[in-house]
């Protein structure tokens, strides 16, 4: 008797304590983060003890992946390296033409502005390694391996080269956790570069792609179009590539939006990313400040 | 079996990253807690689930944190319920167990926090399902040899209750 009470008074007190903490996480976590960025000194407690064994977790799990690959699918992997030969070698010519034709035609003002920002930026960027994803696999999360310590907040951008492919949400002491462009979470500011035109906001659709909705009519946009950052003080560093724009699709006829100034007409952008779309393959990536240095 | 389940969980997001096969992964963190709640027992299942949350939520952005820590609890909680009516030492129960607490753990987080499109989740959720009950076998066999040396190998392991 006495031994069922005390595991009856064991189950509600542990009871009790899930409770507490989940409602204590839910409420004070997101409070902490839209003052500095910083979680609550429980999870950072949890992060911090973490940490050291989630970078040998990762290099296990890929370990794993290469042997399972190399001995189930060797061709997979030859395929692999081909494939990532055959990127290399084409980043390289494409470089080599744009420098060859920045060298020899007067660049215009834009780009030479865009060429000087994003190299400023990159100058002041910090290394991170992907080490995970999202536990659970319902967002587009990137785990990297890089944290306060190395001078890492919130709203920072995640870059992969002049691509950029997330936004700092969590930091932890050496750990982040950043938001893939594709997340239903992520905005920014997006500007066409063909025509310099600004397009609103694009935001991730949680499947994959980005969505920019809200165009203002008139703006110069086709398909085959880069679409970069624009200038945003809360946002991600302008000038970054987003994507180039795969599909247009009004929403909605031109003709029943509302005439006058504030007329708007929703368009629908399905942008592909070749560099950035595949964020399985990510290693590396380089995080750099955004507009107010964070 | 506390350790397992942590290991499990701080290896939960390379897990997604590296061994994920088309889209489906297993959810090693959640078989974990089922293991565990199925031989401890609920308020065991329900304390393993929150702490394998918790860990969880560092690895998360701000959004659904509550919900995440809740469907790890629940699965848990209800793993350490069913203990005696789950005959775990037959093979073929122990995968459709696993694959059945990883379902649940993702409906319940899908209830805290919807996605836009019911039909994806839903094939991803099964998807990861199937997976982490093929993996399942692992985990309990592994979760029964600790079993036995705790308890020298003088008995077969048949549930501590």
């Amino acid at each position: 008797m006495a031994e069922q009470t005390r595991t009856r008074r064991r189950r509600y007190w542990v009871l009790a304590i899930v409770l507490i903490g989940s409602a204590y996480v839910a409420r004070t976590s997101p409070g902490a983060a839209d003052r500095n960025g910083r979680p609550p000194m429980a999870e950072r407690v949890v992060a911090a003890l973490a940490a050291p064994l989630e970078r040998p977790a990762y290099r296990l799990a890929d370990g794993l992946r290469a042997v399972a690959v190399s001995v189930l699918w060797p061709r997979a992997l030859e395929s692999d390296i081909g494939e990532c030969e055959r990127r290399i070698g084409e980043q390289n010519r494409l470089s080599a033409a744009l420098a060859a034709a920045v060298g020899a035609s007067e660049a215009p003002q834009g780009f030479e502005t865009d060429v000087a920002l994003l190299s400023g930026l990159l100058a002041a960027s910090t290394p991170a390694a992907v080490i995970g994803r999202d536990p659970t696999g319902r967002r587009d999360l990137l785990l990297l391996g890089a944290g306060a310590t190395a001078g890492v907040t919130r709203g920072m951008s995640v870059v992969n080269g002049a691509d950029i492919v997330g936004t700092v949400d969590r930091v932890n002491r050496s750990t982040s956790v950043a938001y893939v462009t594709t997340d239903r979470q992520f905005r920014a500011a997006a500007r066409c570069v063909r025509s310099q035109d600004f397009l609103g906001t694009a935001r991730g659709d949680g499947r994959g792609g980005l969505t920019l909705d809200e165009i203002p009519l008139g703006a110069n946009l086709r398909e085959g179009d880069v679409v970069v950052t624009g200038p945003d003080l809360n946002g991600p560093a302008p000038g970054l590539r987003l994507g180039t724009v795969g599909v247009v699709a009004l929403e909605r006829p031109v003709e029943k939006t509302p005439a006058g100034p504030d007329a708007r007409a929703s368009v629908k952008l399905a942008l592909t990313v070749d560099p950035v779309a595949d964020v399985g393959e990510l290693r590396e990536v380089r995080i750099v400040p955004g507009p107010r240095g964070r | 079996m506390t350790a397992m389940a942590v290991g499990a969980a701080l290896a939960q997001p390379a897990v997604c990253q590296c061994l994920s096969v088309a889209g489906a992964f297993p959810d090693i963190a959640t078989v974990a807690i089922m293991v565990g709640g199925l031989l401890l027992g609920p308020s065991e299942g329900l304390a393993l689930g929150f702490l394998v949350g918790a860990i969880h939520v560092t690895q998360c952005g701000h959004l659904g944190l509550g919900g995440l820590l809740v469907s790890r609890a629940a699965v848990g909680l209800l793993a350490g319920l069913t203990t005696q009516r789950v005959f775990m030492e037959i093979p073929l129960v122990q995968p459709v167990a696993a694959a059945v607490g990883v379902l649940v753990c993702d409906i319940i987080l899908f209830a805290f926090s919807p996605d836009p499109g019911l039909t994806p989740w839903l094939w991803r959720a099964l998807g990861k399902a199937v997976v982490s009950g093929l993996v399942s076998p692992l985990f309990f066999w592994a979760a029964f040899k600790v079993a036995a040396w705790e308890t020298g190998e003088r008995y077969r392991f048949t549930g501590f209750r």
